[in-house]
């Protein structure tokens, strides 16, 4: 019998993040300035993501923030 | 003797930095629980707490939210340590107001505050931590609420900078393990 061949798990492709609008740079109650790089970091994902849950922004994420 | 080694050009910011401290910003640490990494010309760039533990950010009244630092020598041996104090005012006068003033009796704790000029400042992280060194409850109209000083006596070291990346990357890593 042939070895059957397991195909390799496909690894789900990373999120990307942008502004609304394309916009380069907003202002985050908490954070300060925040910019596009700003997106790439897991870190400053989740503590927008935290603070909205915490209701100390209101809706910052789904308001600004995209999928690119 | 030691041998000084460096020159400072002073300050070239324009305008010159903001004075103060923002008073959004107090996070309190268990000394036991929290580890810095760097530490070379005093500046920390990364945090990690141990399992289980948490950040603990206080919010302030503007007013009276200070923090100092203030060098002593040893009259005997020359040694140079420092008094760190944090010191802020919540406007409540309330039994949940004397329980969180409650909490902080008996803790070894690090503070880090964010200034106006946009520097996040950790006092209480080398050779001791801040403790609670004074309370107020007053229900006078110019101080009302409770004020609470944190400090310790010798610390072995001067206050440390936290700078990972930048300040919202920095402000971002202590949200992150807020509780």
């Amino acid at each position: 019998m042939a070895d059957e061949k397991i195909p390799a798990p496909v690894k789900p492709a990373a999120k990307g993040y942008k502004f609304k609008n394309n916009a380069e740079q907003v202002m985050h109650p908490v954070l300060g300035a925040l910019t596009v790089e700003h997106l790439k970091n897991e870190k400053v994902i989740a503590a927008i993501k935290k603070l909205d849950e915490k209701k100390e922004t209101k809706g910052f994420f789904e308001a600004m923030i995209v999928s690119a | 003797m030691c041998l000084l080694s460096a020159s400072y050009d002073g300050t070239t910011a324009c305008p010159p930095p903001a004075p103060g401290l923002d008073a959004q910003y107090l996070w309190l640490i268990n000394r036991s629980q929290v580890t810095f990494t760097g530490g070379s010309n005093h500046l920390y760039t990364d945090i990690t707490l141990s399992s289980g533990a948490d950040l603990y950010r206080w919010k302030f009244h503007k007013k009276g939210f200070d923090s100092t630092e203030e060098a002593t020598e040893n009259e005997t041996t020359g040694a140079v340590s420092w008094a760190q104090s944090v010191t802020g005012r919540i406007l409540d006068l309330s039994g949940a107001a004397a329980s969180k003033i409650d909490s902080l009796r008996g803790t070894d704790l690090v503070a880090i505050v964010k200034t106006k000029a946009g520097r996040l400042l950790v006092y209480g992280s080398t050779g001791e931590g801040l403790r609670l060194k004074a309370n107020t409850a007053n229900s006078a109209a110019d101080s009302y609420g409770e004020t609470v000083t944190l400090g310790n006596d010798e610390s072995s070291a001067k206050y440390y900078e936290f700078l990972d990346t930048d300040l919202a990357t920095s402000i971002a890593a202590l949200v992150a393990l807020e509780a």
